[in-house]
């Protein structure tokens, strides 16, 4: 579904991203895990396209096409899904309206008809109940006022209604209480079937008692230092990330 | 209208009485001249002016004075040191109506290199770093009185902080303004310099003490080089009789920080100007200030915050407490220049007005030129909030306590950024006097 | 391309509205001078006391200057070259359309304001003023029905001189400002509308302002009374051909609310602004003032400001009943090298009166915009409250946003509250929107629709739509 190769990025002109390579399957849960700032958000925003990063080198293949030319909008309507680490609040634009119209963009894409409010609010209501959200919170403008925890939810939130086949997830674990904790991973392993896949950046080992990854990677420096099964987070949380760089080669390559 | 041609203008006849300061600097004298061919025959501001539309000074023009020097035993108390502050013991400089006190002056236990001194002295011995910066900044379009102070200044202070040295305990600057019989004038000039990595506290406090008429004109410029600090508290106790009209401006360099409090209590007229320049990036300047008037006072405060460059951010808090017949005036400007961006503003102006004759005029402004700042001011004029009023009565306190409390907790938070604790202690009894003589407390109980 | 550029890109969108109308002009001497002003009062057939309004406010008028102190900037205008009136040259008969000009009625058409009967906008009466003068109004009957009346003031001058005697002029003195004088002295047509005690207009009533002759200056004038316990809801519209010179729009409105009567009254101001050089536009000068006379009585602006080179507009509320409210709600969208210095006067008289100001104002390209805004409580206005917000929004670094506030107060038992802000278009709210699948364009009026929410809310619906479409078509195009 992904694969990056030697992808290299940078930001006002410090290099972050220093050869970047990940192959990510339909049906897979990849979590990347590094200290902060080895680049981990700025990866899941580079795939989603932010315009204050510039790729230097390398390539992001999507589904067989290069994501590097592409507008964040046209890639987030092919199914490209992120969750913020910070999500951004936007006063005077409420939710339930910005995730009508994003749904129907995707609508649009796929030659489908597009829902019009009272259908929507139908087809909402479940996905709330997916991430037990008060539905209150609909009808606010976008993040605007939240918690912490309750921006975190309705990305998760948004992220149900979208259906994205490849969802970055930045982070979407700090900050949150247990409780939160286990009915956001719930609702991301709901969410997860064979044919879609996750990226999962996480700081801690925690939400991986949840969500089961696949694969681990470890990211230091803008180099993915080693890759392993779901073990390799269990040693992490064990020795600290020192012990990575201290027992890889730079430039460990990730399968 | 009054014929000009026969009676000769305010400015020009407070001209007239004084003689040339005699600096022999030819830098000083030609300042001192330009400054008097400026207000040469001109016409004090009317009400018309805009940045004069509150504050009319039409008692002022009618006033005569002579220079306060020509006073020959101004009336000093036998315990006129009491008025320096622990703090400050060690260094001080006393003026007498303007008029330096060497007497009552100390300068000890200065670190290596510190300058605190009679800016007329200094200015006399040539010194460099005081020729260089006078002058500078203090200039504001269509304003008589900071040339007037600049044309006829004679002491002042000179306070100047070398690289990398910091004055630990304050640096006291003592107006003492006598009880005569005559009304004077005086114009004290302050000129401070902080070197690069500096840094220095300094008081400035203007004390009236009788209920005379005369006028205080002080004009105070800073200069802060890179990565300097400066904390500058300023009381102004002056005569409730007198005028006082004040110009301050700071100049800050990279890195630095200015942080200017400015407590307005005495005076019939008073007029302070201040403006901050944050000349380069990564810069911070606060300006706040506390006003509380009575009687038939009325301050008016005028304030620039000027962000020229990026990343700089700046902060102001400025409280009014009005009472009897006063008057309250802010007009807060922030300007935005088109290369500040990433600016980060903030300006509040709150006024309590307790009695129904008082005036409360508030004009913040906000002129942005750069796209990618966060600026915001706010301005309330106001009560004291009834929930909390009658939470207190509730438990127990009479309305008057209650009006009491509430009025000194609505000036504390400017009283308590003040870093000087006895300054603190002196603002909260001065509060505290000020409330319990409150009428408009007492009629409403 | 950077978000910056991109913005920028999407706020540039030819003027629609720009084409010009052939017709014939009766035309007039340039300049003003008392003979000018006699043969205006000529042509009206002005009673007496009409004339003599005019000739005492153009007296007054030759001892004013300009005013300077706003935050604009334009070369000084020469009102020797101003033709002061100027109608098209077919008359119409004030009752049939039949009469009217058919290049007129198809301007109307290409506007969107079809005044034809067949059809005619639903719910809505329409007054059509071309250059100086009123063409058509539609709906006339059925306001007369209800007891409403709605027509030019030319007409209201002959048919109802007591009202017009009465109300004229005492909310804007003839010699309130040079603009104000201006136009009373020369003032050639507008809409009248009276509402008698009691009513509730049962349709909205809207004018729609033409400007076509190049050289010709627009100065109408309009009078809304509300008598006790009434109702109206007023909308004006306008528009101006593209020229490369600049034309003079000087109005007056005057409100007049009795014991709780209510005036809302809304605008969508879409003049033509000049091009990216700042060559050409309208000088919008205007003084709008409402007096809520009575107790209880409740006026209300809404403005949606897009258009005109200049625009120098300050709709203002005089409290002077006990209880009344004033409202002022605006949205001023400033482009290319467009200077606004626009916002309202609340003055509070009257006991417990209370007002809101809600002013949002965007500024891109090398424009200027400004709020400028008083809120004076006098002493004996006890018990009153005033909360204003200003929020500017700057798209780009080469324009600039200007707040003026003076807040006054006169008393222990009133409140003031003022805030504003200053924001820009976030990269990262851009982002965000784009990574939920909107393209950037819609992200964009998304997020400037969101600025503003709170002031569309307050226009009709039918206006409504056509606001955010026109501030769409303001700030957005192809992205280029
Ligand atoms: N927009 C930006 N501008 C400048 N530096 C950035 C920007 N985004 C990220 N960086 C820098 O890149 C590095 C990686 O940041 P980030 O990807 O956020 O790390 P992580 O998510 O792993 O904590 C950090 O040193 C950070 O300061
Ligand atoms: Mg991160």
């Amino acid at each position: 579904m992904l694969t990056i190769k030697n992808l290299h990025a940078e930001v006002e002109g410090n290099e972050i991203l220093k050869g970047i390579n990940l192959e990510i399957k339909a049906g897979e849960v990849h979590a990347i895990m590094g200290p902060n700032g080895s680049g981990k958000s700025t990866l899941a925003k580079i795939i989603a396209g932010h315009p204050s990063y510039e790729v230097t080198q390398g390539e992001i293949i999507y589904e067989g096409e290069d994501l590097i030319e592409m507008e964040p909008d046209e890639r987030a309507r092919k199914g490209v899904f992120m969750a913020f680490q910070y999500p951004v609040e936007i006063p005077g634009v409420s939710n339930s309206m910005l995730m009508r119209e994003a749904y129907n963009e995707i609508q649009k894409e796929k030659g489908l008809d597009p829902l019009d409010p009272l259908e929507f609010e139908d087809y909402i209501i479940d996905k709330l109940n997916l991430v037990e959200m008060d539905q209150k919170l609909l009808d606010r403008n976008v993040n605007v006022g939240f918690s912490g925890g309750e921006k975190k939810r309705n990305e998760i939130l948004q992220m149900a209604v979208l259906k994205p086949k490849l969802a970055l997830l930045d982070e979407t674990d700090s900050g949150l209480d247990i409780d939160a904790l286990r009915i956001v991973s719930e609702g991301i392993n709901k969410l997860n079937t064979k044919d879609n896949a996750v990226m999962l950046v996480t700081h801690y080992q925690r939400i991986l008692n949840y969500i089961t990854p696949d694969f681990v990677h470890v990211l230091v420096n803008g180099r993915i230092h080693k890759s392993g099964g779901k073990e390799l987070a269990l040693e992490l949380e064990k020795h600290g990330y020192e012990w990575v760089t201290a027992n890889t080669e730079v430039n460990g390559e990730a399968k | 209208m009054t014929d000009i041609a026969k009676e000769t203008l305010f400015l020009d006849r407070l001209l007239d009485r004084f003689e040339a300061a005699g600096f022999v600097n030819g830098k000083v004298a030609e300042l001192q001249r330009e400054a008097a061919r400026e207000i040469t025959g001109k016409e004090l501001p009317t009400t018309r002016h805009e940045e004069w539309k509150y504050c009319s000074l039409k008692s002022l023009s009618k006033e005569n004075f002579v220079p306060a020097q020509n006073i020959a035993s101004p009336k000093v108390p036998a315990d006129a040191a009491g008025y320096i502050y622990p703090e400050a013991e060690h260094h001080h400089l006393a003026f007498i109506n303007g008029v330096y006190s060497e007497k009552l002056s100390k300068t000890d236990r200065l670190p290596e290199g510190v300058i605190v001194a009679n800016l007329a002295d200094v200015l006399a011995e040539g010194n460099e770093v005081a020729l260089k910066h006078l002058g500078k900044y203090a200039k504001w379009e269509d304003d008589p009185f900071a040339p007037f102070n600049t044309a006829i200044f004679r002491d002042g202070a000179f306070i100047y902080v070398p690289k990398a040295v910091k004055v630990a305990d304050p640096i006291q600057l003592l107006f003492i303004n006598t009880d005569e019989r005559e009304q004077y004038v005086m114009t004290p000039r302050c000129l401070i310099v902080g070197d690069r990595s500096s840094e220095m506290t300094v008081v400035e406090d203007h004390i009236g003490l009788g209920s005379n008429v005369y006028l205080n004109c002080p004009v105070s410029e800073i200069a802060l080089a890179e990565n300097s600090h400066m904390t500058h508290v300023k009381l102004q106790r002056d005569s409730k009789k007198a005028y006082h009209i004040s110009r301050l401006a700071a100049d800050i360099s990279r890195d630095s920080d200015y942080k200017s409090y400015a407590v307005q209590l005495g005076a019939h007229l008073s007029r302070s100007d201040v403006k901050a320049v944050l000349t380069d990036e990564n810069t911070h300047a606060t300006l706040d200030g506390l006003v509380m008037v009575n009687g038939d006072q009325l301050s008016d405060t005028h304030s620039v915050m000027d962000h020229t460059m990026p990343n700089c951010t700046s902060h102001q808090l400025h409280k009014c407490i009005i009472d009897g017949h006063g008057t309250s005036v802010f007009n807060g400007k922030i300007f935005v220049r088109q290369d500040a961006q990433k600016t980060d503003a903030f300006q509040e102006n709150r006024n309590l007005q307790l009695s129904n004759t008082g005036m409360a005029y508030a004009k913040p402004q906000l002129e942005i030129f750069a796209d990618d700042v966060s600026c915001s001011h706010g301005a309330t004029i106001g009560q004291l909030d009834k929930d909390e009023v009658f939470y207190l009565q509730t438990r127990g306190l009479r309305e008057n306590q209650t009006r009491e409390i509430l009025t000194y907790g609505f000036a504390l938070d400017v009283i308590e950024s003040i870093p000087v604790p006895s300054i603190r202690e002196r603002l909260s009894k001065e509060v505290e006097a000020y409330t319990h003589e409150s009428k408009s407390i007492q009629e409403l109980a | 391309m950077s978000d910056t550029q991109t913005i920028e890109s999407l706020v540039k969108q030819p003027y629609k509205y720009g084409f010009k109308t052939n017709v014939e002009y009766d035309y007039f001497p340039k300049g003003l001078n008392e003979d000018i002003v006699n043969m205006i009062s000529d042509i009206k057939e002005d009673p007496d006391f009409m004339r003599e309004f005019r000739l005492k406010a153009y007296r007054h008028w030759t001892t004013m200057r300009d005013p300077l102190w706003a935050n604009i900037k334009y070369p000084r205008i020469n009102y020797d070259k101003i033709q002061f009136y100027s109608a098209p040259k077919k008359k119409p008969r004030l009752d049939s359309l039949d009469e009217v000009d058919p290049e007129i009625l198809e301007t109307y058409e290409k506007l969107g304001i079809p005044l034809s009967e067949q059809k005619m906008l639903a719910g809505v009466a329409v007054d059509a003023v071309f250059d100086s003068v009123s063409v058509a109004t539609t709906f006339k009957e059925k306001l007369a029905e209800a007891g409403v009346v709605f027509c030019s003031i030319s007409e209201a001058i002959k048919n109802y001189p007591d009202l017009v005697k009465k109300y004229m002029g005492s909310v804007v003195p003839y010699n309130d400002n040079f603009f104000a004088a201006m136009n009373s002295a020369v003032f050639s047509d507008g809409s009248f509308v009276y509402v008698p005690k009691g009513v509730v207009s049962p349709m909205e009533l809207s004018t729609y302002f033409r400007i076509n002759n190049e050289e010709s200056g627009q100065f109408e004038r309009t009078l809304i009374i509300a008598e006790e316990d009434s109702y109206v809801s007023y909308l004006e519209g306008c528009t101006a051909p593209m020229f490369s010179s600049n034309q003079l729009h000087a109005a007056v409105v005057e409100l007049i609310a009795l014991d709780r009567a209510q005036i809302k009254y809304s605008t969508v101001q879409n003049w033509y602004s000049g091009d990216e050089k700042g060559v050409g536009g309208i000088y919008n000068f205007v003084t709008k003032r409402g007096l809520c006379k009575g107790d209880y009585s409740k006026i209300s602006w809404t403005q949606v400001e897009t258009g005109s080179a200049i625009t120098w507009k300050y709709p203002s509320v005089i409290m002077k009943g006990d209880h009344s409210i004033g409202e002022f709600y605006s949205v001023a969208v400033t482009n290319d090298k467009m200077e606004a210095d626009t916002g309202t006067k609340m003055i509070h008289l009257g006991k417990n009166t209370n007002s809101t100001i809600i002013s949002k104002g965007i500024a891109a390209g090398n424009s200027q915009n400004s709020y400028r805004g008083l809120v004076k409580i006098s002493p004996k206005a006890a018990n009153s409250r005033n909360y204003s917000v200003c929020d500017s929004m700057l798209i780009g670094d080469r324009c600039g946003a200007h707040t003026f506030p003076y807040l006054e107060a006169g008393n222990n038992t009133s409140s003031v509250e003022h805030e504003a802000t200053t924001s820009k278009i976030g990269e990262d709210q851009i982002f965000y929107l784009q990574q939920r699948g909107l393209d950037e364009e819609d992200a964009v009026s998304l997020i400037i629709n969101g600025f503003c929410k709170e002031v569309f809310k307050e226009l009709p619906m039918e206006f409504a739509v056509e606001a955010i479409k026109l501030l769409g078509i303001k700030l957005e195009g192809s992205v280029g």
